[in-house]
């Protein structure tokens, strides 16, 4: 059985937007914009993360480097269906 | 009813003489020599006698035959002189034609006379006091009504079937009980020839030898299966020990079982208390865990706050290039360090519980863990010892009993032995020791009396000289008279005695009604009596003659009688049959008439 709420998918894109644009403003991270948005950390971004040392950190980058492993290549679609079928599986486990 | 009618004689020389008898009273009286007792010794022959007599006579007899009136029909019987058989005509049911053979043969004499007297079946009497049996025969009895010359004069009782016979003639009296009571005193009785008590000893010997053999393996069958030699008493000891033994084993067991089941169930409460605290330890680890994760949390949003100075300035939206407005910032910084204060606190606070329920798991666990270490000392109690003891005692116990059976069965065993001796004992000796028929007392029961009574009153009425007493002497089996026994008188008295003794025991049976000879045939019943010089009364002899005769006139309606004298008192004679010889031309001669001696 999983803990995971399928409404928190929703809820984490939401926060992830917020946060993105949050990066955004911050100028932590640059964005293209073509047919669609393009984010990328960019030097200021990649200075800032250079001097978190914590724990937290170290376990949040190692976990975002698998997710970017893993996912980078994927569309949106591509994630959103994933998810979804996910969370399909896991409604169906109960 | 039956009587002798006729008796015919023939001789050598073919001639036939007769003598015509009645029923009744007859006398055949006349000198000596003139054949009037050859018509006791034919009777006696034609009962089954020898013919001594007659054989040794000159005369030269070859045949006799006898005509008998039974019930009014007319039997004939003839036998030759030395052939042992009768040959019989009759023209009655009563008696069966044919040849009756003397001795012991199926059809004999005796069964021909028996039958006349009412006994057909086949009869066994007493013959010695052991028991012996003997068949009811004519010959056992009839000399006792007919009495011959030779036994008249005699010493003996007219009982003995011979002279000189010392005892009791039992086989005589028995004979006269029967046909007086018809009771053979047999029944419940056995004679066993020594013969045969040596051969039943030896098989009662060997049936118990074989019994007390078989007995002897059977015991020690049994006591195979026990090993302990001792006393009932003390096996029983032993067992009411074991006993109690075993009920303290068992209660040692059941407190046991008890402290066993309490362990269980103190484990089982124990083992739940660990699982509670166990998930509580988990519970309390992951909220450790949940803190720790809050503080790494926090100490990122710190360090991100440590760092913002780097964070580049910028003034206009990357997407829509607008100006952007200024935000004052607050600095999350001191919010984070208090909040991380709080959680270590309460980091703190939740690492005591922590560390105190682990502690309380590991306590549980050393009480669980000495519980097992209880549990199992108890059940290695249980197991090893108390139920193997108990097991023990009960095989004990159980060999106790098999021995105390044992020993019961070895008491019966004993007991049975000595059973078996003391029959074989009782057995051989009653068999070496036969019973006694007590012919005193059946004579005293069943003859004495009356026959005292009838003696007194038979020599009352023939005038017996002096009489004041009769008895019947058991122990000589004779009449006793006035104290004095039959032998301390002269021949005459004894003659007379002897007659009376035989018409008071033909009396007697008749009296009974059963069985009875019919017949009474005495020669010279008064011949010896010669006249005493008695002053006080000088015709006593002659008294007692004519009394005897005139007592046989008047007791004859019921038997034939057949008296044989020289001279016979002079009386009125009534209807009596008298036949004279005379030794003389004039009248009949003899009892061949053509004879003379």
């Amino acid at each position: 059985m999983t803990t995971y709420i399928l409404w928190q998918i929703f809820d984490k894109r939401l926060l992830i937007k917020e946060a993105l644009k949050d990066l955004v403003v911050k100028g932590l991270v640059d964005v293209i914009v073509e047919k669609e948005f393009e984010y990328y950390v960019n030097d200021s971004g990649l200075q800032y993360i250079s001097k978190f040392e914590s724990d937290y950190y170290i376990d949040y980058s190692t976990a975002a480097e698998e997710i970017i492993d893993k996912c980078s290549k994927l569309s949106d679609l591509d994630l959103i269906s994933i998810i979804e079928l996910r969370s399909i599986y896991a409604l169906k486990e109960g | 009813m039956y009587y002798i009618k006729k008796i015919e004689l023939q001789t050598e020389n073919h001639s036939r003489t007769e003598i015509n008898l009645q029923n009744g009273l007859n006398i055949i009286c006349g000198p000596s020599n003139t054949g009037k007792s050859l018509i006791l010794e034919c009777i006696d022959f034609m009962f089954g006698g020898d013919a001594e007599k007659l054989t040794s006579n000159p005369i030269g007899f070859t045949k006799i035959c006898f005509e008998l009136s039974v019930n009014n029909e007319t039997v004939i019987l003839s036998r030759e002189i030395g052939k042992k058989e009768i040959r019989v005509e009759s023209s009655t049911d009563l008696v069966e034609d044919g040849i009756y053979k003397t001795g012991n043969a199926k059809k004999n004499t005796s069964k021909l006379w028996l039958s006349l007297m009412g006994i057909n079946d086949e009869v066994e009497v007493i013959q010695k006091a052991d028991y012996s049996p003997q068949k009811l025969g004519v010959r056992t009895f009839i000399h006792t009504f007919l009495i011959k010359e030779s036994r008249m004069v005699g010493d003996d009782s007219i009982l003995q079937n011979g002279i000189g016979f010392k005892g009791l003639p039992i086989s005589t009296i028995t004979s006269l009980l029967y046909l007086a009571t018809e009771n053979n005193f047999l029944e419940g009785h056995s004679k066993i020839n020594k013969k045969l008590i040596e051969e039943k000893n030896k098989a009662v010997q060997a049936f118990v030898d074989k019994s007390l053999q078989s007995v002897a393996n059977q015991r020690m069958e049994a006591l195979k299966h026990t090993v302990d030699e001792i006393s009932p008493e003390e096996i029983t000891n032993k067992i009411n020990l074991l006993m109690d033994e075993i009920d303290v084993t068992n209660n040692k067991l059941d407190e046991a079982n008890k402290k066993n089941q309490l362990i269980a169930n103190r484990i089982f409460i124990v083992d739940n208390k660990i699982a509670e605290s166990s998930m509580l330890k988990n519970r309390y680890a992951a909220l450790l865990t949940q803190y720790e994760s809050d503080i790494k949390r926090l100490t990122f949003i710190a360090e991100g706050e440590i760092h913002k100075d780097i964070l580049p300035k910028i003034d206009h939206c990357p997407f829509c290039n607008g100006e952007l407005t200024k935000n004052q910032e607050e600095s999350c910084m001191e919010a984070a360090i208090n909040e991380v204060n709080n959680i270590e606190k309460k980091l703190n606070d939740l690492k005591s519980v922590y560390d105190n329920i682990e502690a309380e798991i590991h306590s549980q666990e050393i009480e669980k863990s000495q519980l097992l270490k209880d549990q199992k000392i108890v059940q290695d109690e249980i197991r090893g010892v108390l139920e193997p003891k108990i097991n023990d005692l009960r095989n004990l116990l159980a060999r106790y009993r098999v021995t105390l059976g044992s020993v019961k069965i070895n008491e019966i065993y004993d007991s049975f032995e000595s059973t078996l001796n003391k029959e074989l004992k009782n057995t051989i000796i009653s068999s070496s020791e036969p019973e006694h028929f007590d012919v005193r007392s059946v004579i005293n029961e069943y003859l004495a009396d009356k026959l005292d009574t009838r003696l007194l009153a038979i020599l009352k009425a023939s005038n017996y000289e002096n009489i004041s007493s009769a008895v019947f002497d058991i122990e000589k089996c004779d009449v006793k008279v006035n104290g004095a026994a039959k032998k301390t008188h002269g021949k005459g008295y004894k003659a007379y005695l002897n007659t009376v003794m035989a018409i008071a025991l033909q009396e007697l049976l008749e009296d009974y009604n059963k069985h009875y000879p019919q017949l009474l045939a005495i020669d010279s019943p008064i011949l010896s009596l010669v006249e005493k010089q008695d002053p006080d009364d000088p015709g006593a002899s002659d008294k007692m003659k004519k009394g005897l005769f005139k007592y046989l006139v008047e007791h004859s309606n019921t038997r034939q009688i057949i008296v044989v004298e020289n001279n016979i008192p002079d009386i009125n004679y009534g209807n009596a049959n008298i036949i004279k010889f005379t030794k003389s031309n004039e009248g009949r001669y003899g009892l061949i008439p053509d004879y003379r001696h």
